[in-house]
């Protein structure tokens, strides 16, 4: 390649200045937006898939995986049945178990669910890259009627330390029994996670116990009591529960233990695995995303062809010109292409750094409003769309190219214009 | 080895239109000679440029420039003929407008490593060289690293003359590069073309109807009497 000609090219480039700095624009936003797309979706992919880590196995009654995951962590649906109290001690003490907490479900406040479950859980919960829950306000609950909020409930509601509130029986946002006469006090309040903790209404198991004395199926009890004798609140069952081994080797093991137990139909899930059965059905739209954002590239590309090739008739003077001065037909059509490939490469590079500048400034924000995470230095990604871009707009100018190359064979080098 | 910068032989050449433009039996120029060519408008002198400088191929006959043939069937073998040894000015219009001055005088270089050669054996850097045709051509030094699209036509020719000395390429053929100049650049501009195309003793190609400029030349060739086309038997 003639060092020269890059040369020229380049300042062929900057003469054009307004119409080169318009394509080069063409060029950077779509590959702006190309990346933004990518780097969301992995950052919705990375925080999906972490939505619960720190948790080897999800145990609940027998059922699919998927089912199993979504009401257990993502508080969608209803389970067909529950784990029995004994079961979930037998596991709890079983050999390689590190921790166990149960959870239970099927009440509401104002169509948020209600998570019964231990102090624990507030330890090992963990999501994204092990991160764990912490308290924006407050305490973990210790006693029935105390109740912690995820921060949307909060938010959204509008509840701070101290708010005394009602559950619901049922899971309907427009829930038809009360738990009448247990008031509970609003005693700590989450961080964001940006995972459905955020969504979940948290009270201890013996508060479960204890505002469902004396209901009947679906029917309230005429005189509520108060009971809160530890014994007397002992569940009798639980929705599910998390499970931490002591070594991940243990955990297939455990899993095949479980899912074999003589006594009971239940079923123990990994998170992980699960996660990515269930993004494999939602994450379909991701495929849709990319093809659109590809098309825009594809635009921004075919704006240098058309740059280019309506140059070309006033350019053909130029090339005559540099025919005359000894440079081959090759060296017109080289020539093109160098101009092609240095406005896909300038505009790919600017939308890089733009892109990098984007998510630097609003990486934060996502990360604590929506739990996702788009930090990252770039990597093969990019430099795959810069190859990819400078390539595929070197191509794109072999056809003006090949226009100016065949104008320089039939001009001659006559004077007329 | 002969001693001619062009010889051209039984050529002939018709353009679809007008038909049967040129048909030359014998013309010549010597080495370092500097012929001035005439013809009305129309005669076919562009035409006959573009086939020794080897743009427009030879269709019947030969030409040969520095003794090497402007052979029809090789273009390649044209352009690196043309690279290394036409230089060429035309009417108007000669440079890359976003180019400077210096860099279209140094652009030939870029396509012929023979006119390199050339340059760096008269242990100047290119740069250098072309600073000083560019001054040899009456152009003050401001004006070098001036973009050509800012130079007035009269800057414009002198550019172009300085590029198509510089590597001291063996012939020079001008297409009436005086024709857009008034009375007095037009003078400047001859002696100077002149004087460094016998500097480099390169053969000197010149066409212009304005045959007052005839007497500044060593020979004066009408194209018409060398020219049997268009003539009635
Ligand atoms: N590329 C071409 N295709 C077809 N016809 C051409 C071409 N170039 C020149 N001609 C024709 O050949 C004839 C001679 O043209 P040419 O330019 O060689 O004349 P000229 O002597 O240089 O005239 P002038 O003094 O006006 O420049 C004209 O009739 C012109 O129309
Ligand atoms: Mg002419």
């Amino acid at each position: 390649m003639n060092l020269v000609l890059v040369a020229i090219a380049w300042k062929s480039l900057i003469n054009r200045g307004m119409s080169a700095a318009l394509t080069i624009l063409a060029v950077t936003l779509a590959v702006t937006l190309f990346l933004s797309v990518e780097r969301i979706q992995a950052g919705v992919r990375t925080s999906f898939n972490s939505t619960i880590s720190g948790t080897d196995i999800i145990v609940g009654a027998r059922g699919g995986a998927i089912n199993l995951l979504l009401y257990s962590v993502f508080r969608l649906g209803d389970p067909t049945a529950n784990v029995s109290w004994e079961s979930f001690e037998r596991i709890a003490q079983a050999p390689g178990v590190d921790w166990a907490v149960p959870i239970s479900l099927g009440d509401s406040h104002r169509g948020y669910r209600v998570v019964g479950t231990t102090p624990e859980y507030f330890q090992r919960y963990r999501y994204g890259r092990d991160l764990p829950l912490s308290f924006r306000q407050g305490r973990a609950f210790e006693r029935t009627h105390e109740v912690v909020l995820g921060s949307d409930v909060a938010r959204r509601l509008d509840y701070e330390i101290g708010t005394q509130i009602l559950l619901s029986h049922g899971v309907g946002a427009v829930s038809f029994a009360e738990h009448g006469g247990h008031d509970f006090a609003v005693i700590g309040v989450l961080e964001p996670t940006g995972t459905p903790v955020d969504r979940s209404v948290h009270v201890s198991l013996e508060s479960i116990e204890a505002i469902h004395i004396g209901w009947d199926g679906g029917i309230a009890p005429r005189n509520p009591t108060i009971a809160t004798d530890d014994d007397a609140l002992r569940p009798e069952s639980v929705t599910a529960a998390f499970i931490g081994t002591v070594s991940p080797m243990r955990v297939l093991s455990l899993q095949r233990q479980i899912n074999s137990d003589p006594d009971e139909a239940l079923s123990a899930v990994m998170p992980g695995v699960a996660l990515t059965q269930l993004w494999q059905i939602i994450g379909v739209g991701e495929q849709a995303f990319r093809a659109v954002s590809a098309l825009v590239l594809l635009v921004g590309l075919i704006s240098i062809l058309t740059a280019l090739t309506s140059g070309l008739n006033e350019r053909r003077r130029e090339m005559a010109v540099l025919r005359a001065t000894g440079a081959r037909p090759a060296d017109v059509f080289s020539l093109l292409v160098l101009e092609a490939s240095g406005l896909a490469a300038i505009g790919a590079l600017v939308g890089i750094l733009l892109t990098q500048l984007a998510v630097a400034i609003v990486a934060s924000l996502m990360q604590s409003r929506f739990g996702l995470d788009l930090h990252g230095s770039p990597g093969s990604l990019e430099l795959g769309v810069f190859f990819t871009v400078t390539f595929a707009g070197a191509a794109a100018g072999t056809l003006p190219a090949w226009q100016a190359q065949r104008n320089v064979l039939s001009d001659g080098l006559t004077n007329k214009l | 080895m002969k001693n001619s910068a062009v010889s051209i032989s039984g050529l002939r050449h018709s353009w679809p239109g007008p038909g049967e433009i040129l048909a030359i039996d014998e013309f010549e120029i010597m080495r370092g000679e500097s012929v001035f060519l005439a013809g009305p408008s129309g005669s076919g002198k562009s035409t006959l440029l573009g086939l020794i400088a080897g743009v427009t191929p030879v269709q019947t006959g030969k030409i040969e420039v520095l003794d090497q043939a402007m052979d029809p069937a090789k273009p390649q073998a044209r352009d690196r003929l043309r690279a290394d040894q036409v230089g060429m000015v035309f009417q108007l219009f000669n440079l890359v407008p976003y180019l400077t001055a210096a860099e279209n005088v140094r652009l030939p270089l870029a396509f012929s490593a023979q006119r390199r050669a050339d340059v760096s054996a008269s242990g100047l850097a290119p740069k250098d060289e072309a600073t000083r045709l560019l001054g040899a051509l009456g152009l003050a030094s401001n004006i070098h690293d001036q973009r050509a699209a800012e130079l007035s036509v009269g800057q414009q020719q002198r550019v172009a003359a300085a590029r198509a000395l510089i590597g001291a390429p063996g012939l020079i053929v001008a297409d009436e590069p005086t024709s857009a100049l008034d009375e007095d650049s037009r003078d400047t501009f001859l002696d100077l073309l002149s004087n460094e195309a016998r500097r480099n003793e390169a053969a000197l190609l010149f066409v212009s109807h304005e045959q007052s400029l005839a007497s500044r030349f060593e020979r004066f060739v009408d194209l018409q009497s060398i020219n049997r086309a268009g003539v009635p038997a």
